[in-house]
Order: C-alpha cells, then structure tokens, then sequence
C-alpha cells in the first residue's frame, strides 16, 4: 500500500519536475539545427524559478477569474497525471477515478480558464487569442473524440491502463488503424500545444500568436504557473500519445523491485519524448507557420487520418473474421 | 501458388496499403506542384515495396524484376521528366480550386470508404490477397479519378492518370500476383511514353504563353 502511494506520488512529481525539461529541449536543439548555441536544456527551470521570485502585476479591472486561472492551468495536467500511465504499467489506486475521456475534460478545464482569464482583463490580444484558440480546440474535438471512438473499439475499454495493455498485442501492434491513429493523435498535440504548423511558439509578434497572446497579460507568478502548466499539459499530452496509444514499453511491472524498475520507466520515458521532441524539432525547422485559414486544413487531415483509422480497422476485423 | 500464406505477410500488406492511400491523400490534399510529385513519387515507391514482399512470399520471381521496373520507371523516369518539367512552369500551385483540398480530403475519404464496402462483391473470395488489397486499388482508381476530374493544373491531370495506372497496377497484384512480365513491360513502357509526350505538351503550352489551367484549354485550332 505504502508502495502504491510513494509510486503515485512520484508520478505526480514525474510530470512536475521533468515537464520543463522538454521545451528546453526543443528550444536548444532547434538553436542547433539553426547554427546558433542556444540556451541551456534547463533554461526554463531558471525562468520559472527567477518569476516566481517576482511580483505580478494584475491590471485593476481583472476580477478573480484573471487570479485563479494560473491554479487551474497549473493543476488540471498534475489531476491527468494521476489517471494515466507515467512510470507504471499496472493501475495505481487514483487511476480508476476517471477514463481517458474524463482526462481530456479535466485538460480542456485548464485551457477553459486560460481563454476567460485572456478575456477578463478586456486587452484585445487576449481576447484575439482566446478566439482563436476556441477555433483551433473546436477543429481538433471532433478528431480527439474520433481517435477515441477508434480506441474503444479496438480495447472495448476507456481506461488507459486496460488500452495500452490491448494496443501492443500481437493483432493490434501492426494493425494500420494503431498507426493511423498514433499520426492523428500526434497532429492534434502539435495543433493542441500550439507547435508549429497551427502556432509558432516562439513568435514575438503579437498579431499572429495563438497560445501565447492568451498569457501575455500575466506576469511574475501567474505568468510562471501559466507556463510551467503549458509544460506539463505538453508532457501529458505526449504520455499518453506514447505510453498509452503507441509504445508503452519500459514502464513498471507489477510486484517489481522499485529500485530497478522506476529508473528504468523513468529512463524509457524520457527517451521516449526526447525522439518525440527531435521530431517536433525537424518539422519546426523545415515546415513555416500556416495560415490561420489553412488550420481547418491541418486538423482536417488528421481527422481524415483517424476516419481511415476507423475504415481499416473495421474491414481488417471483419475481414479476419470471415476467413 | 502457395496457399498458406504467413500472417505477418498479411499485416505488412496491409501496413503497406495504408501507406499507399495515403501517399493517394497527400497528392489530394496538396496545391502545389512539387507536392503532386512527391506524392506520387512516393507512392510508386510504395508500390514496388509491395510487389516485392508479394513476390517474396508467393516466389513469383518475376514481381521482383517487376518491383524493379517500377522503381527505375515511375520513381525514376517519371518523376525526373515531371520535375524537369515543373521546374519551368510559371504556374507552380493550384489556381483558385473550385472544391478546397480539406473538402476534397473528406471526399476522397468517402471514396475509400465507397470501395471497401463495393470491393468485397466484386472479387471471388478465396484469393489469397483478398479483398482489403483490392478496396485500397478500387479506392485509388476513383481518388485518381477525382483528382482528373476537380484540378485545373495541367501536371495535376498527369498525376491523377499517374495514379489511377497505381491503382491498377496494384488491383493486378492483389488479384492476381501481377500481370505477366511482358505484359507490364509493355504498360510501364507506354507511361513512359505518355508522359513524355504530356511533359511536351505543358512545356509547348507553356511556351505559347497560354496558362496551364485546363479550363483554359477548350478551343482546339488547328
């Protein structure tokens, strides 16, 4: 029992402290590929720890809305930490609280109060931001609840603990649906974490920014809670595309010794994500910003991904089953 | 003919005939040149994988010559002539499409679905490929169609030919373990030749200083 606690615990704390980790990593791998020095992986862990030093400035028309938001941002991808499989493949004691549908409601909660809070100080890129960033998240729901629809066919269970143990099994791991779906999956994260083909993170231009018009009223505290919980919604996001959807090899087995297998699921993981982020790195460096237009065009093509996810798989089957 | 057919040989082939409609989507959903291109030159890559693990698991030696042909032609010739060709023309995307790509991606995707639920009546059962090959050949037969019938780019007419002969090609395998090697000698020979004389035909076209929009090219004069 005091074992399951500690894991749980240290899943939490996984999210928390490593999140950080993976734009610094973007960041300084795409310096690279550009031929600058960049800054150092652990940048953003300075950044945080110099902001939340600071006092904030909240403008005088900000109601409490524009106060909480940060708390939310901040909480809602460490309460998905709990539901998902970060270190261990067996489900912990919080796990059954809620499915991989509760998951994405208790995500889309923190992006809720972000885009009111962009709107509560009335500062127009904020509400610019907050609009926008509702088209984006309107376009990639119906592809997030495809992807799901797809998932539940093949597991016949939500729960990612069940899926992930369903997916990688011998009929499942080379199905095309599997891969179709992974594809999908990945486009709404770049288009959800607002990665570039749909947003370009490091734009200074406030005309053309998505994400980051919404927080570009807060400062100090806020402003690191903001961040750190654009972090670590990223890094859920990109658990679950990985240990639950595509490869969850390397997390802990049950009845383990801890001392082995949490460096090795911890070890994995972060492999895992840091192929992941070269990857990111490659299209960010090779693909420009879409237009804002062309965005429908962006998620359209992963919803085409996840349909055809869903014809293979429904034909495969039959197909299997009939002969 | 073998009739057992392992089933990892099965699953790559159905890996593979994904990859194949989605290089079909990619040249759907693309307003460039370069891109009708790439799409295809990827897709004959796909094709001459296919015919290989075909030609593996059912030791019809003569698909690997086949899978080589394809390679040297499509791959190779083809795409080389269309780029040399591409690279002259004024016109480098699409004008202004009357159907926009995401609409036609969702089409083109209720094609597909058109073709897995039209395929299964069509062939005998009992083929060792069976039907899933066979719906993805169908399904990029009518995306080819489409993609004829919605752009106005003239190289975009070349490639919807392009891949309409694709999806044959790959209907011949998934029925038939590929036609006689004489046989796509000659097809792969007369491709060739065809698409020759479409490159001619943009680069005089484009010489007369007409625009290379089909819609534009109506009057025949002699």
């Amino acid at each position: 029992m005091l074992q399951l606690a500690f894991l749980q615990v240290l899943q939490v704390l996984t999210v928390l402290l490593l999140a950080p980790l993976l734009p610094g990593f973007i960041n300084r791998a795409k310096a690279i590929v550009q031929s600058r020095h960049g800054p150092s992986i652990f940048q953003p862990y300075f950044d945080f720890w110099k902001l939340l030093h600071k006092g904030s400035v909240v403008s005088e028309h900000a109601t409490w809305i524009f106060r909480i938001a940060p708390v939310f941002t901040f909480i809602t991808p460490l309460i998905v930490a709990m539901l998902i499989p970060v270190l261990t493949g067996y489900p912990l004691p919080y796990a059954f609280m809620g499915d991989m549908l509760a998951g994405g409601f208790i995500l889309s909660l923190g992006g809720f109060f972000t885009s009111i809070a962009a709107l509560d100080t009335g500062s127009a890129f904020g509400g610019m931001g907050s609009s926008r960033s509702r088209v984006v998240g309107s376009l990639a729901e119906p592809v997030v609840l495809l992807i799901l629809f797809v998932v539940v066919l093949i597991a016949h269970a939500t729960i990612p603990f069940v899926v992930n143990e369903t997916l990688v099994t011998a009929p499942f791991l080379f199905n095309p649906a599997h891969w179709l779906l992974a594809a999908a999956l990945f486009m709404v994260i770049l288009a959800e974490a607002g990665r570039i083909p749909v947003d370009n993170p490091s734009s200074s231009f406030e005309l053309s920014m998505i994400e980051s018009s919404r927080t570009i009223e807060f400062s100090g505290r806020g402003l690191a809670l903001m961040e750190w919980g654009g972090a670590m919604r990223f890094f859920v996001l990109l658990t679950i595309l990985l240990n639950v959807l595509t490869v969850p090899w390397g997390l802990a087995p049950e009845h383990s010794r801890l001392a082995v297998a949490v460096p090795i699921a911890l070890g994995s993981l972060l492999l895992k994500m840091l192929i992941v982020c070269l990857l990111i790195v490659v299209i960010e460096s090779t693909v420009a910003k879409w237009r804002f237009f062309r965005i429908p065009e962006f998620l359209g093509a992963a919803f085409i991904l996840a349909t055809l996810a869903f014809i293979t798989f429904y034909l495969t089957q039959g197909w299997r089953q009939g002969s | 003919m073998p009739t057992e057919i392992p089933r990892i040989a099965v699953e790559l082939l159905q890996v593979l005939g994904v990859l194949l409609l989605l290089t079909a989507f990619a040249a759907m959903g693309t307003r460039r040149v370069w891109g009708y291109i790439n799409a295809f030159a990827m897709q004959s890559v796909v094709l001459a994988t296919i015919a290989t693990v075909v030609a593996y698991f059912t030791r019809n030696h003569d698909l690997y010559a086949i899978a080589g042909l394809t390679l040297l032609v499509k791959t190779g010739a083809i795409t080389t002539i269309l780029r040399a060709v591409a690279r002259r023309l004024p016109m480098q995307r699409e004008p202004r499409l009357f159907v926009t790509p995401a609409v036609s991606l969702l089409v083109a995707s209720s094609l597909t679905l058109l073709a897995f639920f039209a395929s299964p009546t069509v062939v005998a059962p009992g083929t060792f490929l069976n039907e899933p090959p066979l719906a993805v050949s169908v399904s990029l037969v009518l995306i080819g169609l489409y993609l004829l019938s919605t752009r106005r780019h003239a190289l975009a007419q070349v490639v919807g030919l392009l891949v309409i002969e694709n999806g044959l090609f790959s209907g011949a395998i998934a029925i038939a373990y590929g036609m006689p090697l004489i046989v796509e000698l000659g097809i792969l020979f007369d491709i060739l030749v065809a698409v020759i004389v479409l490159a001619l035909l943009m680069t005089i076209i484009n010489r007369q200083g007409v625009a290379l929009d089909v819609r534009e090219l109506r009057r025949l004069r002699g």
